[in-house]
């Protein structure tokens, strides 16, 4: 595609970059703006630049914030006894889009992978430590994914929390969906379902 | 040419459809359930059509490693469709690649979001006269058959398999990075080989138990198809039998620093095959190897059919080119047996034409086209 205009032309590349935008919806997309007052193509490029250029991470969290900690570290509506560890800002939006949980957050950045050459130091590990060392937290909820790396970051994360004896750690449930009809379950997690399943009464009582 | 005989109700491949898969372009085969015969020239077409079935029913080839190679020489990918018929119903699946992609696989047109998850719904054995790598080639081989084995039966441990061998990838690059001067995190290996024990542990508890039914099994297929007094065996070889696993990596860590990948583990497991306590691969002669292997795979086979009540498809390829008469007249009486499902069986020439109660279906295979 070879445009009349260089204007137009790096506009266009700037929006092909962008994921899943491959050539013909970047000029559209530039197409459309260019239909636009000035004004509103000022106002949207000059947002897209304040965020890139303002956003903080929370110095406590790392979760992405607006000032030095994040609307969830400074509310005083939380529990700051809970505190629920996370590869990335998805996971937090995730889990709060939820409503269930109204403890802290920290956000890791990543798993531990010496594959893809992430150590623990590439992760904001050392600020949980630091954190749990507060006498504040009661209990750290490892919210990662059920992969080999998330447990590994997992079992890592336990071990270095296992000098302070009065913070609990806790991961996720993970088997068969609540809802789901087990018909339609795979094999796989069907499988690791009954390899570990639990007692009756903690069944009951997780269901409260 | 048609001799229909007995009719089967049990697990088979009622039809394929293959498009572009190695000499093939288009071609449809419908099989019987009983004994599906297939004679052509070599270079014909005949291994081909098993390699297809093999992807079928284990979503890679048995012949060739590789999905390229599958793909016909003037064409950009290549797909393949059977019917199985089951206990309950008509299945369909279906499996298309293309160079660069990942394979799609289908049952019933759902796509599978992980292959692993195929293994073992159609269980399936092959006898083929590359199978002597078995037992001279290094301990590969005999991990791999032995996992293959295991798996059709054992989902649960082909997902630890996988696990196993992510964890072992992370601590052979951990090794790695360590060598190469980055400072030693010792709680993170620490935590890497717990995983990797854990793991390792699992699978060589399998292996263990699964060994001890497929030992009698081949014993008594060895007896059957040599007719002498030999006894066959197979030994577990494995660092877990006797030592602490989680005590032997923190040993060998410095060598494995310096080797830079996990010295010890089930990644390392091997099997001796011995016939009156002697090794086969040393000792053997051609016929005792030959015997072995057949025996071996015979015991696969019930050993895939007890554990999932269901009777596995059996490939026997070339076995009568390659074996000699008494061995080839054993083989097919075992494989034309009540205990046998379907079975397919190539052969160059109509010179043996099979007699048995079986229902059984005749082809002609020809330069990449069936008849
Ligand atoms: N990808 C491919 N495309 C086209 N032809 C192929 C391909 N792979 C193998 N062949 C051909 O298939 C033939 C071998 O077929 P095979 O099934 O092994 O024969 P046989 O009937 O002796 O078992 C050879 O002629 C080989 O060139
Ligand atoms: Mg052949
Ligand atoms: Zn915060």
């Amino acid at each position: 595609m070879n445009f009349p205009s260089r204007l137009i032309e790096d506009a266009v590349s700037e929006f092909e970059k962008l994921p899943g935008i491959g050539r013909r919806s970047a000029l559209r997309l530039v197409l459309h703006l260019l239909r636009q007052s000035p004004e509103s193509v000022n106002q949207f490029s000059s947002r897209i630049a304040k965020m890139r250029n303002e956003i903080k991470f929370c110095k406590t969290c790392h979760n992405i914030s607006d000032g030095e900690q994040c609307n969830i570290c400074n509310s005083h509506a939380r529990n700051r006894s809970l505190v629920c560890v996370v590869e990335n800002f998805r996971d937090v939006i995730a889990i709060e889009s939820v409503n269930q949980f109204n403890g802290l957050y920290h956000v890791l950045g990543g798993v531990i992978s010496p594959l893809e050459g992430i150590g623990p130091d590439q992760l904001n590990i050392e600020s949980l430590i630091h954190r749990a060392a507060s006498n504040e937290i009661e209990e750290v909820i490892m919210a990662l994914n059920a992969t080999m790396e998330g447990d590994t970051t997992i079992f890592y994360i336990s071990r270095k929390l296992h000098q302070f004896p009065n913070v609990k750690i806790t991961t996720l449930a993970r088997g068969v969906a609540f809802g789901g009809e087990l018909e339609f379950v795979d094999d796989l997690t069907l499988a690791r379902s009954i390899a570990t399943r639990l007692p009756y009464e903690n069944y009951l009582v997780n269901r409260e | 040419m048609h001799i229909c005989r007995l009719q089967l109700s049990i697990l088979h491949l009622s039809s394929i459809q293959l498009t572009n898969f190695r000499n093939y372009t288009e071609q449809n085969v419908s099989f019987c359930g009983g004994l599906n015969i297939l004679s052509g020239l070599n270079g014909a077409g005949k291994t081909n059509l098993l390699e297809a079935i093999n992807y079928l029913c284990l979503t890679k080839g048995y012949f060739h490693s590789g999905d390229i190679g599958a793909i016909n020489f003037k064409k950009e990918f290549f797909r393949l469709q059977g019917e199985f018929i089951t206990e309950r119903k008509i299945e369909t699946i279906s499996l298309a690649f293309q160079s660069g992609t990942p394979k799609i696989l289908k049952h019933d047109e759902i796509i599978y979001e992980k292959l692993a998850d195929h293994i073992g719904k159609f269980p399936l054995v092959v006898i083929a006269p590359d199978d002597i790598a078995l037992i001279i080639e290094g301990s590969e081989d005999r991990r791999k058959w032995l996992d293959n084995t295991i798996s059709q039966v054992n989902r649960l441990y082909l997902d630890d398999l996988m696990q196993y061998n992510r964890v072992l990838a992370q601590r052979n690059a951990l090794l790695k990075l360590w060598s190469a001067g980055q400072s030693r995190d010792e709680d993170l290996m620490t935590v890497i080989d717990k995983q990797l024990v854990k793991i390792g542990k699992q699978i060589h508890a399998e292996r263990k138990k699964s060994l001890q039914i497929l030992i009698s099994l081949l014993q008594k297929h060895y007896a059957f198809i040599s007719n002498e007094n030999e006894t066959a065996l197979m030994n577990y070889d494995s660092l877990l039998n006797e030592s602490d696993f989680s005590k032997t990596l923190i040993t060998n860590r410095e060598k494995d620093m310096m080797l830079q990948r996990t010295t010890a583990g089930v990644h390392r497991d091997d099997l001796d095959f011995l016939l009156n306590e002697f090794s086969i691969k040393k000792f053997g002669s051609q016929g005792q190897k030959k015997s072995f292997l057949i025996a071996l795979k015979l015991a696969q086979f019930d050993f895939i059919a007890q554990n999932k009540n269901e009777t596995p498809l059996l490939l026997l390829d070339d076995i009568f080119d390659k074996l000699d008469q008494h061995r080839s007249e054993k083989l097919l009486a075992d494989a034309t047996s009540k205990n046998r499902g379907q079975v397919f069986i190539t052969c160059t020439d109509w010179k043996q034409t099979i007699i048995s109660d079986k229902l059984s279906k005749y082809f002609i295979v020809e330069n990449g086209l069936i008849k």
